[in-house]
């Protein structure tokens, strides 16, 4: 039985397509990801399959139960964070957790076990309201009541949106820890780099899914050779090097421009000397290995309804 | 049993949310006997110490006697003499008297003489409330004087209407105002609670982690219900209190009996709050709707302050939807005429119906998923 399906999901907010025929499956006890930036129909998917929306067409199954008509069942068996913090912050710590395992009818003790990796690191603040942790310390204790009930599909929205580098780390170590306790785990993030802690990662954009692979496969398709330039001007470069007739793609990537070009393959001696002929001294050019961004802003060009903002 | 026990989860943490908003229970506690102290003193239309006027033209026995008695009555107080009619206006601008007796020249003797004599009363017209009355308490007194001057004889017909007010002798405004105030203040403090509560989860998104949850929504609602029934009736129980000690309101009828239909009528607020809740998503819009719904139409068309007899067949319709309408007449009923349960069955019946539906239509239309 998969644990996630989704076939042709459409989401419609009046005239804005933020869901546009989106299927998805998701293997027992894989952590994957969905990559893209805001806007790009993440929040919209997780809330349909987490049977939270209604879809305004297309089908979805959660562990083989539909997400429409037996969304009780399904309630059942899955774990949520929503992207805001939704726990109740007059209550502490503690009273949150004992109050979202009464609601399944089990208790704290009772599985202790499942949450205590993560429950340890707040469990010195349990009698502290929700409202007064740290985002790190909330996020810590959202996914404990998430988990409290010993779901099989765990659904966390943008889990690591907000939070302080040390916690993001913790919370993927912990998304990664759960997979021993065979825990299906969907999660969204709008960090590319955090694509790589994934199994596998759909990469979403405009309500589309570009591509789904894991983040090795997805890098080992990128197709042509990958070239970061740099000088001491980016503006002038990337002008410069979109206005050459061979420029496939161009974007400033940090420090660097990373670069394409439409013939298979190219000296990167030639590109320098074009720069540096059109005022732009100083030119360093290496060609390096792709990254999921550079994945990804590859499939968006291609996207045919990619409008730039 | 797991229901119960999920119930009992549910029904923990709304005390805790209670109990951790110390403003909110301040106010839940609070405010309801505060308003009813304050409207109960301010809102009376009963008369006592008026201030008048006296301009005596006659300055004769006559007129001295009838001033002496209507100065010394209850209803009045003589607190100034004028020497001419033209005077009273500038008194009526000051504010310093209500009403003013203006006594014709030879008051006395043309009543020994010509068998009928001149009083005039003035009042203020803009005093819409109470000006009627003043006139009339003048009238009581000048016509018991002539009255007792005038032994009936026995050649024409007399008939003495003797004038009985039942349940409030006295005509006591406060018998009528304070359980008026006390139905406004339980229904529009206990649906405000309710929908607030629920508007607020919606707002901080707590209702969407919660809805993600196999809980039934009929637990979610009930479970709002409960704690806010125990503070509302512990705020019932101190205007009581105030009714019967403050404003010496008699309890005629069973308090067992009012005390019974007090939760009914709570439980009434409440499940109407949940309805609220389910049209509103915000807190400002919940607080809107109840204070629209609410306050004026029981004010105006519960029969709270004004009697509806008197208002178009249609307000008066929508006067019967209103639960306050029917704690109106019970309450007045218990407090005043000393009613028993049986003869207040049809109203204590209508407010079961309406907990009902107002209950059972909040869980309908309280949606499963996120609009």
């Amino acid at each position: 039985m998969t644990p996630i399906s989704a076939e042709n999901i459409v989401m419609n907010y009046g005239k804005v397509k933020a869901l546009d025929a989106v299927s998805l499956k998701v293997e027992k006890g894989e952590l994957f990801g969905l990559i893209g930036p805001d806007g790009a129909g993440k929040t919209s998917l997780i809330k349909i399959l987490g049977t939270l929306l209604l879809a305004n067409s297309g089908t979805a199954e959660i562990e083989g139960m539909d997400v429409v008509k037996q969304y009780q069942n399904i309630r059942r068996q899955i774990g949520y964070m929503p992207g805001k913090f939704s726990l109740y912050q007059d209550l502490t710590v503690e009273e949150n957790l004992n109050f979202y395992a009464s609601i399944f009818g089990t208790t704290l003790e009772e599985n202790y076990d499942l949450i205590k990796d993560i429950y340890k690191q707040i469990e010195p603040f349990k009698k502290r309201r929700a409202g007064k942790l740290s985002g790190g310390m909330k996020q810590k204790l959202a996914l404990s009541c998430a988990l409290i009930h010993k779901p099989k599909v765990l659904f966390l929205d943008e889990p690591t949106r907000g939070v302080d580098p040390v916690s993001r780390q913790d919370l993927w170590d912990m998304l990664q820890s759960l997979k021993k306790d065979n825990i299906t785990i969907l999660v969204s993030t709008a960090y590319m780099e955090e694509a790589l802690l994934c199994d596998r990662i759909s990469l979403m954009d405009h309500g589309k899914i570009l591509a789904t692979n894991s983040p090795d496969g997805l890098i080992a398709n990128f197709d042509k050779p990958l070239y970061a330039i740099r000088s001491g001007n980016s503006f002038n470069i990337i002008k410069k090097l979109k206005a050459y007739k061979h420029a496939n793609s161009v974007y400033p990537f940090g420090d660097w421009v990373h670069y394409t070009d439409k013939r298979d393959t190219i000296d990167p001696l030639e590109i320098k000397t074009y720069l540096e002929n059109n005022d732009t001294p100083n030119v360093e050019i290496k060609q390096i290995k792709a990254s999921v961004e550079d994945c990804y802003m590859s499939l968006t060009s291609k996207n045919q309804n990619y409008e730039p903002a | 049993m797991k229901n119960f026990k999920i119930f009992k989860g549910l029904v923990r943490k709304e005390f805790l949310h209670i109990l951790r908003d110390w403003r909110s229970l301040t106010m839940l506690l609070g405010i309801p006997i505060v308003l009813v102290l304050l409207f109960g003193s301010v809102m009376t239309m009963e008369i006592k110490d008026a201030n008048i006027a006296v301009v005596d033209h006659a300055k004769d026995h006559d007129s001295k006697e009838l001033i002496n008695l209507i100065s010394t009555s209850e209803f009045f107080k003589l607190v100034k003499y004028l020497d001419t009619s033209d005077e009273i206006d500038e008194e009526f601008k000051k504010g310093t008297i209500r009403m003013a007796f203006v006594f014709d020249k030879d008051f006395g003797y043309k009543l020994h003489h010509e068998g009928h004599a001149q009083i005039q009363l003035i009042a203020d017209g803009s005093k819409i409330l109470t000006s009627p009355s003043l006139i009339s308490y003048g009238k009581i007194i000048i016509n018991k004087h002539i009255a007792s001057k005038n032994p009936p004889s026995r050649a024409g017909y007399y008939i003495i209407p003797t004038v009985r007010m039942m349940y409030n002798k006295n005509l006591n405004g406060r018998y009528m105002t304070v359980p008026g105030i006390m139905s406004t203040v339980i229904l529009l403090v206990g649906a405000l609670m309710t929908s607030l509560s629920i508007t607020k989860e919606k707002e901080l998104g707590t209702l969407e982690l919660l809805l993600s949850t196999p809980i039934n929504r009929f637990l979610i609602m009930f479970a709002k219900i409960v704690p806010y029934l125990i503070t509302s009736f512990i705020s019932a129980l101190s205007i009581i209190w105030a009714a019967k000690y403050v404003f010496e309101v008699p309890v005629s009828g069973s308090m067992g009996l009012l005390l019974l239909n007090t939760v009914l009528y709570i439980l009434t607020a409440l499940a109407l709050g949940l309805l609220i809740s389910t049209f509103a998503n915000s807190q400002l819009t919940a607080m809107m709707i109840t204070m629209t719904l609410l306050m004026l139409p029981t004010e105006v068309l519960s029969g709270m302050t004004f009697p509806t007899d008197s208002l178009p067949v249609v307000l008066q319709w929508l006067g019967k939807l209103l639960p306050s309408t029917w704690f109106n007449i019970i309450s007045k009923g218990i407090l005043l005429q000393g009613a028993k349960g049986g003869s207040l069955f049809f109203e204590t019946a209508m407010l079961v119906i309406m907990v009902m539906v107002f209950y059972f239509w909040s869980v309908i239309r309280f949606k499963p998923r996120l609009q």
